[in-house]
């Protein structure tokens, strides 16, 4: 299920580094998002600058592809099965051909791409569990807004907090977008070194 | 993966009335939800309470218990297995007219657990019904944008539009995706 040896110049051979750079990235996520709550979501219109909405979109869409699962471009194979090679404009890809054969002297042999009857139930184990996660978030979620509108200044609340909502739904979208590939990288095994 | 014990077991033997049965369920969502936020426009509620939320919350907790999966007691066996069952043999209830209803004791063995394919198709229709989650959660984050710039009040109001329609999806989408391509059972004779 993972279709690279080196992402971003981390050996993905080794399960404790792929563990280390899925929780990089969720910690960065959420950090982003809570800056981003801080900074500017309590006013909507942020995005009429087309330099912020620019910027913001492509950090989406970065966020959105870096553990893979989608076009061969992260360390998880696209779930669709797809061989194709990774684009050329991914000049993560191509850095990382360079650092393989800065280290080992050699170019790297492509992993083969198409995903087998193994990797296909990993997947979709991987989704199931996901799915199950997400539930219980919003399971979470529900029993709060429960809990809030038993207040008497709930509709009050509701709209002197409203800029919640989109934090929350990034946080969403972040977890529907990649928690299966983090599911994967955490816990597929070491996979042999080549030598 | 329909149990065998479903309580609707007339629409649960034929795929044509399963799906009928599962494109009732959500017009009746549908509709029940466009009802109630209309009479709780009218008597203007959310101005005084949360009773327009009441709804809402019985269709995440109820559609899900009727096309079952998420708890025993459905048309779909429960994607995690029965561990646990209080009354586990013939748990007989006493009520007030007409013969005793069995409930959880009349679940089949086969319904308690699943076995090796029925595990693999839970786990891909989990996966399509992820996808489909995932991309249409983006359009809505879209969509929640859009109608932040032109207005805040429409920022609010889409919000939990949509905040609601990806719960029910979450909660119900691979039970529907069950009930929709599993094929004909035989009828008993």
């Amino acid at each position: 299920m993972i279709n690279r040896r080196i992402y971003l110049g981390i050996p993905m051979s080794s399960r404790r580094n792929r563990r280390a750079l899925v929780a990089g990235y969720w910690s960065v996520s959420v950090l982003l998002l809570i800056c981003a709550t801080i900074l500017f979501f309590d006013d909507p219109r942020f995005l009429e600058h087309w330099w912020m909405a620019i910027t913001i979109g492509l950090l989406v869409g970065l966020m959105l592809c870096f553990l893979g699962g989608g076009a061969q471009l992260g360390p998880v194979a696209d779930f669709d099965g797809d061989p194709k090679p990774p684009p050329r404009w991914a000049l993560i890809e191509a850095a990382d051909r360079l650092i393989y054969r800065w280290k080992h002297g050699e170019a790297e042999q492509p992993l083969e791409l198409n995903l087998d009857e193994r990797d296909r139930r990993l997947r979709d184990h991987a989704h199931y569990r996901a799915y199950r996660i997400l539930r219980m978030i919003l399971q979470a979620a529900i029993i709060a807004g429960v809990l809030l509108f038993t207040r008497p200044d709930a509709w009050t609340l509701l709209r002197r907090y409203n800029f919640v909502l989109v934090p929350f739904s990034f946080l969403l979208i972040l977890l529907l977008w990649n928690l299966p590939q983090s599911i994967i990288l955490w816990n597929e095994p070491d996979m042999e070194e080549p030598r | 993966m329909i149990a065998d014990s479903s309580p609707f077991p007339w629409f649960s033997t034929a795929r044509r009335r399963t799906r009928r049965m599962v494109v009732a369920a959500y017009w009746l969502v549908a509709l029940g939800t466009f009802g109630v936020c209309q009479w709780a426009e009218f008597f203007r509620l959310e101005r005084h309470s949360g009773a327009g939320l009441l709804f809402p919350l019985q269709v995440v907790v109820f559609l899900p218990a009727i096309l079952g999966g998420v708890r025993a007691g459905g048309m779909v066996k429960p994607f995690n297995g029965v561990r646990w069952v209080p009354l586990p043999d013939r748990d007989y209830t006493q009520t007030l007219f007409g013969p005793p209803r069995p409930l959880l004791g009349s679940m089949t063995a086969s319904d308690l657990e699943l076995d090796e394919r029925e595990r693999q198709d839970r786990n891909r229709v989990h996966f399509v019904a992820y996808t489909s989650a995932r991309w249409m959660a983006l359009v809505l984050l879209a969509l929640q944008c859009v109608a932040g710039i032109a207005s805040r009040t429409w920022m609010i109001n889409f919000g939990s539009a949509a905040f609601f329609l990806l719960v029910l999806i979450l909660w119900s989408l691979p039970q529907t995706l069950i009930l929709w391509n599993e094929p004909d059972m035989e009828q008993p004779r």
